[in-house]
């Protein structure tokens, strides 16, 4: 237990001047935007110019660059991540209840595609450049270039427009006070499509992670004494290969999770779910700068502890790397 | 060039080539074949494709011919891929190059910046570059490379520091070669493979990066592109699917023949094993 609290202290120090950075860029590109805060808030709601002087004196504006960074900091100590233009709220509440929809679809998507991914990376890995092996491969390189919101509208017209099955959109029927058991089966039916134009598409990642790190096993010397033991080809798969195969397919992970967060942004958008993703558009095409930057900084914290909680897991696995292992992303 | 013998002899490699071949042909015959804006109104709306010989790939919901849209959006998606990799090259070979040599505190600032990028979502990265700058080609190329350059420098670096133990660099030292020397003749020309093998990785990236920012209509408005054409034949998704299907197909195959090509590269670059030998 010891291990594994010095372990997380490390890793959360370590973390800290990575956020500080991830902060700094932001800061700079949000800089880098033509106008400010007030600009785009006057775009909006329209005022003269002593009613900008006014909101850029009340929001500090006229300050320095180091200086807005620094009250911008301390501000984000208390977890406060400013205020959102275009909902009128404050961000991290904006966040919130954004968050966990996300969360749900890209939790699934995961689930789906490293479930189905890792086993037929199973079937390619156990016979390396056999018959089957060259055609999974194939279909994981295949599946890896399609674009996931064309994807996306392919599952739409085969499965709503042409076999009426599915929803097209949205995260729950419009105006239904389903309850219990019923919504539960009527968000599901909302996200079937989505949590398969988005996991389908890392299932090929998984595929082709599980591959090379059997590949990576099977020259290793204990494969041999297995054989001398003379365990049957079956049971050398299983229990020898793929259990060790298995574990840097878990470090990938944290990596995944990031990608994953582009990948919703515009899954969301194509099926309308009100999730985090799609927040990252709207901040965008309306210029909402400080949901932007609340947006960044939510994702590449939740990349960052995602990697800590797989560097936990890893090392719980596998007792041999205990907590010297740097993390390599 | 034995290697180069190698990856055309590797069926990934020579069915990637080829379709990516085609692709480039496709690309730079656009202006013979379909001269003229691609986005000028030529003929009836929502003709369906396969149908009329005058616009073999129909037209869309405001009477644009597909053809012309979807031979003149490979030139873009071609040219932003392809800018947008020489762009992460050239940024990551720069910092992973430094970093590997200097070490020190340069290296670890440096690394700290690279694992800050990497930890950003590069989508969103991008997203976010493109809002910030305007919509053009100019800031689609570099809201790409800001979310791929720190991979590609971590990867050099971390061949960089493991080629400067090993024996023939230490032979260098021992005969008095300098040390710009060793660094630039015979240590950086070593690790260049590994990095070279993600260039597929890279462009192929590119390309989805790019569809996807033009899906979202924030793609460069002066120019057609496979994203955009997707958008654009979304509204008319029930009557007209031919719309957003056919440029899909068009970056599906484009991708996927990039993704052949790293195959049959790391192919090239790797002897293959025969793990199969004990089993018989």
């Amino acid at each position: 237990m010891k291990r594994f609290s010095s372990l997380i202290c490390r890793r959360l120090v370590g973390a800290i001047p990575v956020i500080l950075t991830v902060i700094l860029v932001c800061y700079v590109l949000i800089e880098l935007a033509p106008g400010d805060a007030v600009d785009s808030y006057l775009a909006v709601s329209g005022g003269d110019r002593e009613f900008a002087a006014s909101l850029r004196h009340m929001w500090g504006l006229e300050q320095g660059f180091a200086a807005r960074l620094i009250t911008y900091l301390a501000r984000l100590i208390t977890f406060d991540l400013g205020q959102s233009l275009i909902f009128s709220r404050p961000v991290l509440d904006v966040i919130a209840e954004r968050f966990p929809n996300t969360l749900l679809l890209m939790g699934a998507s995961i689930g789906l595609a490293f479930g189905v991914g890792t086993f037929f990376g199973l079937i390619a890995g156990s016979r390396p450049y056999s018959w089957y092996d060259r055609f999974l491969c194939l279909m994981a390189s295949l599946l890896y270039a399609i674009p996931s919101f064309w994807f996306a509208l392919v599952l739409i017209i085969v499965f709503s427009v042409k076999l009426s099955l599915l929803p097209v959109g949205g995260l729950e029927s419009v105006s239904s006070d389903k309850q219990g058991m019923d919504h539960f089966i009527d968000i599901a039916q909302h996200l079937i499509l989505p949590i398969s134009a988005l996991g389908l598409i890392y299932l090929g990642v998984y595929l082709r992670l599980m591959r090379s790190g059997m590949i990576e096993v099977w020259r290793l010397d204990f494969i041999r004494t297995a054989r001398a033991k003379g365990l049957t080809q079956t049971q050398i798969i299983l229990n020898h290969v793929a259990r060790n195969a298995l574990l840097p397919v878990v470090t990938m992970f944290g990596l995944q999770l990031g990608s994953m967060f582009g990948g919703s942004v515009v899954i969301e958008s194509v099926f309308a779910i009100p999730g985090f993703g799609r927040l990252a558009y709207e901040a965008v095409t309306q210029r909402d700068l400080s949901l932007l930057m609340g947006v960044i900084i939510v994702s590449a914290i939740s990349v960052i502890i995602t990697n800590i909680l797989v560097d936990l897991a890893y090392s719980w696995l596998d007792p041999r790397i205990g907590t010297e292992r740097k993390i390599e992303t | 060039m034995k290697k180069l013998w190698r990856f055309c002899q590797s069926w990934e490699g020579a069915i990637g080539s080829t379709i990516l071949i085609v692709v480039v042909i496709m690309a730079s015959i656009a202006t013979i074949v379909r001269p003229g804006d691609p986005q000028a109104i030529v003929g009836p709306s929502l003709i369906p494709a396969f149908i009329n010989g005058s616009w073999p790939l129909g037209t869309d919901r405001l009477g644009r011919d597909v053809l012309s849209n979807l031979l003149h959006g490979a030139q873009v998606t071609l040219l932003i891929a392809f800018m947008a990799a020489a762009a992460t090259f050239s940024i990551g070979i720069i910092v992973g190059t430094v970093s590997g040599f200097m070490g020190g505190k340069i290296d670890e600032i440096l690394m700290r910046f690279a694992e800050a990028f990497q930890t950003i979502p590069s989508f969103i990265l991008a997203l976010a570059i493109v809002g910030v700058l305007g919509s053009s080609t100019f800031s689609i190329v570099i809201g790409i490379m800001v979310g791929s350059w720190a991979g590609l420098a971590r990867v050099l670096r971390a061949e960089i520091l493991s080629i400067r133990e090993r024996e023939f660099v230490e032979a260098d030292r021992a005969v008095g070669m300098h040390p710009v020397k060793i660094a630039f003749y015979e240590i950086l020309p070593a690790a260049l493979p590994a990095v070279l093998s993600m260039a597929s990785i890279i462009i192929a990236n590119a390309i989805l990066i790019e569809a996807a920012l033009s899906f979202l209509g924030l793609g460069d408005p002066n120019h057609v592109s496979w994203g955009k054409m997707i958008a654009e034949g979304r509204t008319v998704l029930r009557s007209a699917p031919y719309l957003s299907l056919i440029p899909g197909i068009a970056i599906v195959i484009t991708v996927f023949a990039v993704n052949l090509i790293g195959d049959g590269i790391i192919e090239a670059l790797n002897e293959r094993q025969n793990l199969w030998r004990y089993d018989t």
